[in-house]
Formats: C-alpha cells, structure tokens, sequence
C-alpha cells in the first residue's frame, strides 16, 4: 500500500476515533522509523562529502558536491576486500552451521514425545541466560588449547555455539504451532520420518527458518568483541575489527573514510533485508513466543 | 480388508475417550462412526490408523494383529477434517508424494496420478498449489492423495464438514459412488446423522466413549438400542414423554394405549414426528393440542405442538398441512410405531424395520 492511499484511507475513516487512532498510530511510527533513518542517512551523507565539508558548522543535510573519493581512498588503505569476505565466510558459515544444528534439534524439541524432552528444553533456554562476555575468557582459553583461536572456523564454532540456545527457542515455538495433521498426513501415507522433515516440514516452517537465519546473520556481522579478541592476524579480521583498526590506523580519524566503510559494511544487511523483510515479517507475525 | 476392534480402550490422562469399544467391520464395507462431539468417534479412527495408540484392546486388520503396528504398516489411508495437504506443494505433488517412497516408477506414479484426478475430476488443477483451489477442490486432492496409494482401509475424519451445504450433498453421493468403485472398506466419521443415514451399510453410534449400537441405518432407526440412539438418530429428534404402565395399558398426560408385551418397566414413550399426524380438532382426536411454532420446511413441515398434559411434542406434517401458531388441533398417534424406553434407557419395545423391496430379478 503506498503512502498516499494510507493517508487517505486514515483520512476517510468511518469514525473520528478511528481516525485519531490510526493518525496517532501512523505519527508514532513516522517519529520512530525518522529516528532510525536519520543515523543511517547521515552516515551515507557523510561519506559522500568532502573533509572539509565534514567540519562546516552548521553541517550541510545534504552534500552540496557529493563525492565517492572516500570510497576509494579508504579502500586503499587496508585489504578491505579481504575483511569483507572473512566476515561473509564467517557470518555465512555460523547461520548455517547453527540452521543445521538448532533446526532438527528444535523440531524434535517441538514435536516429538521422548524422556526428559521438557528438561533438555530448559536446558537450551537456560543457555540464553548466559552473557556471551562471561564465556570469553574461557572459550578464548579452551580454544586455544585446541588450536581454534586466530581461525575463522574458531570463531564460527563460538557463534553457533552462543546461537544454538536461541535459534532452538525461536524454531521451537514455531514448530510447535505447525499443523500436526500435515506430518500425520505423511506418516500414514509410509513417508520416511526423515524425508517427511525435509519436504513438508521445512518448506512450512521456512518463514521461521529465515527469521532466524537473519538474526543470526545480522549479529554475527555486526559482533565485535569476539571477532577481536579471537582474531589476531589483519588478514582474518572481519569488518567490524577492521573498522575499529581504521581509526587507530591514521593516528586521526577520517569521519568520510570511516562513514563510507561503515556503508559498504551496512548495505549488505539493507539489501538483505528489502530481499527478505515479507518472509521475516511472516515470521516474526507467525512466532508464538510463549 | 477386514477390520475387527475388541475391546479398545484410550485414555488422556483421566479421561477416558474410547471405553470398551469392539466390531467387526467386513471387507468392503461402509461404515459411519456417528455421535455428538466428543464421544470419542475421531480417536477410535485415530487408533485404528495407529495415529494413536490405544491403552488397551486390540485392532486387527486383514486378520493380523495391528493394535501396535506403526500407521505405514497398516496400509489405511486417512483424510482429515481440513485436509491437511502440503500447502507448499502442487495438487499433483500432494497426490504423488507418498508413492515417490515405494518403488513405483515415476511413469507408473505419474499414470495412477492422472488416473485417479480424471475419476475425481481435478486433472485441470493438478498443478495448482492447496491455496488456490476452492475447499471442494481441496477435499478432491485429499481424496485423491488416499485413492492413489490404494489402500486396505480408508478413513475419514468429518471430510466434508468444512464445506458449504450444497457441495456437501454433492460430495455425499460421490463419495458413495466412489465406494462403488472402489470398493474398499470405510470408515466414516461424522457428527451429521442424516450423513450417516444415507450413506453407510452400517452406522456406529457413540456417546461418552462407549459403543450404543452398530446396525444399518434402516435398523438404527426403527429399532435403536436405547433412548440415546433414538434420540440421536432421526430429525426432527424423536419425542419422548414420561409414561407409567398399569392394567395392561401404557399411560401418558394425554395419551394411553394398549401396552405391548413386555412393556411393564417402561417408563418413557418415544414417537417420532412423523407418526404424528394433525387433523381438525374434536373429529377424530384422540387428545387436543394447540400448535406454538410453525416451521415451513417445503416437502414437509415442523409443528410444535402444546398437548394437554403433556410438554411440547414435534410433529412432522406433509407439506400441504399448514398451521397458524394458536391454532387448536386434534392428535393421532400411529401406535404401531411407538418406541418404549425403561428407566436406564434400555429399549424395551420397538416396533419391526420396514422392509425393502427386492432388487427385480435379471
């Protein structure tokens, strides 16, 4: 629905508390989604002006001569590339490892009578109650014992392992609400319970799946702590550490450079989420967290 | 394929759902599980399909024991109240996808796919996915997904409950001419009576888990085993009036006739609104009435009656018997039809089942 037959129709309400309803509700939203906008455009703005015009008071809203210069020299200042990769692999490499962990896990959590199913259940909640900050030191210590600090799949295992609880938490709840007729259906047709699992149950529960898969996603490329205590060679780091490296790189900090690596780094989750937001939306709408 | 049940038993926690239910059902048979909500009809077919297993009791099929056998073991097919087909696949994946677990050739799935959709009608929308096709469309595509894996048993739980009335009638009398065809032993569920009166060879009535009768619907309803056999099947319900039998005479409020033998511990009569007939009052009346409500029905009419001494009695009248509420009538009860209950509700008289007539010789 575009933004104009909104208006009319919060304008042509049948009742005038309707319509102060939807007007109040509509206004909350616009002040919200400005809020959320205004960092977001000011960082692309930034990064598409000059120094000099970065430091004029009063700021200019928009570039008066907007320039990609800061793209290109920032990236010449740091393999970039190759950060944005590790941070693909990385971010990529934990959804998937923790999909494939937490959604067979979580469906027969949801779905399938056995002992102790409720106490294995509470075991995986109790997980979220742990701060990840509390398990560093440890994890860094076990970890490199076994030889998984300064490697990209160290840092995977850690994600998926924070994950796991809660992606089994998010696919449980949704699971549980799937139709039991559909599986029963399959059952007595003499449909293999595993083959059952990935034809009818996936492709039903896919809108959860995605859900969590952007979350995951979505985290894991923004973390940061993790990634810069388990990552100690510059070609590993992934984005955010090499963000963080960038201002400490030039003594002084390029607000445009910075603000421009910072976009690179912020457009894939943007054009990833316009590609997926009805699915997560589905999802989110079809999630009885209870 | 035949069926047999001996004393099955299910339980949820304290409840009990199915309590000592035993049949047999013969191969090729139509039979409806009929009863109000709850009676425990979904979970006796539940338990059968192996959907459920049962507390205790036995199920055998074919003459093989399958009271613990697992649901693809029993080669019983199930349709579903809403269908449950897989919304994500296409009318002719729905119907194809557990054959494509046997060792069936595509080319063989594909031919009985298209076979069983042009018997059904729905060849033209095998393509489509569940989401765009209407709820009779959907009903087809789950029968159709039961046909192809040509079962020993077909199930089904309330199938066309979720239709509007006129496809209802509709898909009544296919499903009937499918059994025809096919010729597989059924089993039916429904809480419509009129669905089970015309469609089974035999109709199972429940109430609160136990088994009350299992007889042709001819049978069930000339000669129900008790008052909530009587009551259940029929419509309008049949009437019941509180009566005492003394001197050889049954005695209501309005009515008294001649007791039949072995009426003695009766303590209800049950008329059915069609042995009822309104005439004009004080000719040949046997009590007076004043009609309360009048129902036009069409092909025949509903009439509420007030009888002296008695409460409201339903009649049912042709359909050129017509009434003004108020208006003063006399009552004829057909006694050859009359119904006697005892106190725990056990039938103690019923009158004989009409007889057909005799499919003419060839």
């Amino acid at each position: 629905m575009s933004v104009v037959t909104r208006i009319r129709d919060v304008i042509s309400g049948d009742s005038d508390v309707r319509t102060v309803t939807r007007v109040g509700t509509l206004a909350t939203l616009t002040v919200a989604t400005i809020l959320v906008a205004i960092p977001l455009y000011w960082m692309v703005a930034t990064s598409l002006k000059t120094s000099v015009q970065i430091g004029v008071f009063p700021p200019y809203l928009v570039p008066p001569t907007p320039t990609i210069d800061p793209f290109i020299n920032a990236l010449q200042t740091g393999p970039w590339v190759q950060w944005f990769l590790n941070t693909v692999v990385i971010s990529g490499g934990s959804t998937i490892l923790v999909l494939a962990l937490a959604t067979p896990a979580a469906y027969v959590l949801g779905r399938r009578e056995f002992p102790a199913r409720k106490p294995l259940y509470v075991l995986f909640i109790g997980i979220l109650m742990i701060p990840a900050q509390i398990l560093l030191i440890p994890m860094y210590t076990l970890f490199s014992r076994i030889g998984l600090i300064n490697t990209r799949i160290g840092l995977i295992v850690a994600y998926s392992a924070f994950f796991l609880g809660f992606v089994v938490f998010l696919l449980h709840s949704f699971f549980t609400n799937l139709p039991d007729n559909v599986e029963d259906a399959a059952h007595i047709g003499g449909v293999p319970e595993w083959r059952t699992f990935l034809r009818v149950i996936l492709p039903m529960a896919k809108p959860g799946i995605a859900t969590a898969a952007i979350f995951v996603f979505v985290f894991t490329w923004n973390e940061f702590l993790f990634a810069l205590t388990f990552l100690q060679t510059q070609e590993l780091y992934t984005i955010s550490v090499g963000l963080q490296q960038f201002q400490g790189l030039r003594g002084t900090v390029v607000y445009n450079q910075l603000f421009a690596m910072s976009t690179l780094a912020t457009l894939p989750l943007l054009i990833g989420f316009a590609l997926f937001s009805e699915q997560f939306i589905k999802g989110m709408a079809g999630l009885n967290l209870k | 394929m035949k069926l047999e049940i001996e004393n099955l038993r299910k339980e949820f926690g304290d409840l009990v759902a199915v309590d000592d239910v035993s049949m047999t059902i013969e191969d090729g048979e139509f039979v409806t599980f009929v009863g109000p909500s709850g009676c425990g009809k979904t979970t006796t077919l539940r338990c059968v399909a192996g959907l459920e297993t049962p507390t205790s009791g036995t199920i055998q099929i074919g003459g093989e024991e399958m009271t613990y056998a697992s649901p693809e073991e029993r080669g019983t097919a199930f349709v579903f109240q809403d269908y449950a087909l897989y919304p994500h696949m296409t009318a002719r994946k729905n119907m194809s996808f557990a054959l494509e677990s046997t060792d069936m050739t595509s080319d063989d799935i594909t031919q009985r796919v298209d076979e069983t959709a042009e018997m059904l009608g729905i060849y033209q929308h095998l393509d489509q996915t569940p989401g765009e096709l209407s709820g009779g469309q959907q009903q087809r595509v789950a029968l159709g997904r039961s046909i192809v894996r040509d079962p020993k048993i077909f199930l089904l739980d309330e199938p066309l409950s979720n239709l509007d009335a006129k496809l209802r009638v509709q898909m009544r009398a296919e499903l009937q001419q499918l059994h025809q065809e096919i010729k597989s032993t059924t089993i039916y569920v429904t809480h419509d009576q009129e669905e089970a009166m015309t469609m089974s060879d035999r109709i199972a009535i429940l109430n609160d888990g136990r088994l009350q009768q299992i007889a042709p619907p001819e049978v069930a309803y000339s000669q129900p085993a008790n008052k909530f056999v009587a009551g259940f099947i029929g419509s309008p319900s049949m009437n019941f009036l509180d009566c005492t039998v003394s001197g050889g005479r049954v005695e209501t409020g309005g009515f008294s006739f001649e007791a039949p033998a072995g009426a003695e511990s009766a303590t209800t009569v049950g008329i059915r609104p069609e042995n009822i007939t309104l005439g004009r009052p004080n000719t040949d009346g046997h009590a007076e009435a004043t009609v309360s409500v009048f129902e036009q029905v069409g092909s025949f009419n509903i009439v509420y009656i007030d009888v002296d001494g008695v409460d409201e009695v339903v009649a049912q009248v042709p359909g050129e018997k017509q009434f003004e509420p108020g208006a003063e009538v006399s009552v004829t009860i057909d006694m050859d039809r009359i119904h006697l209950f005892a106190e725990d509700g056990e039938t103690v008289h019923n009158p004989p089942v009409f007889t057909k007539q005799p499919a003419a010789a060839e």
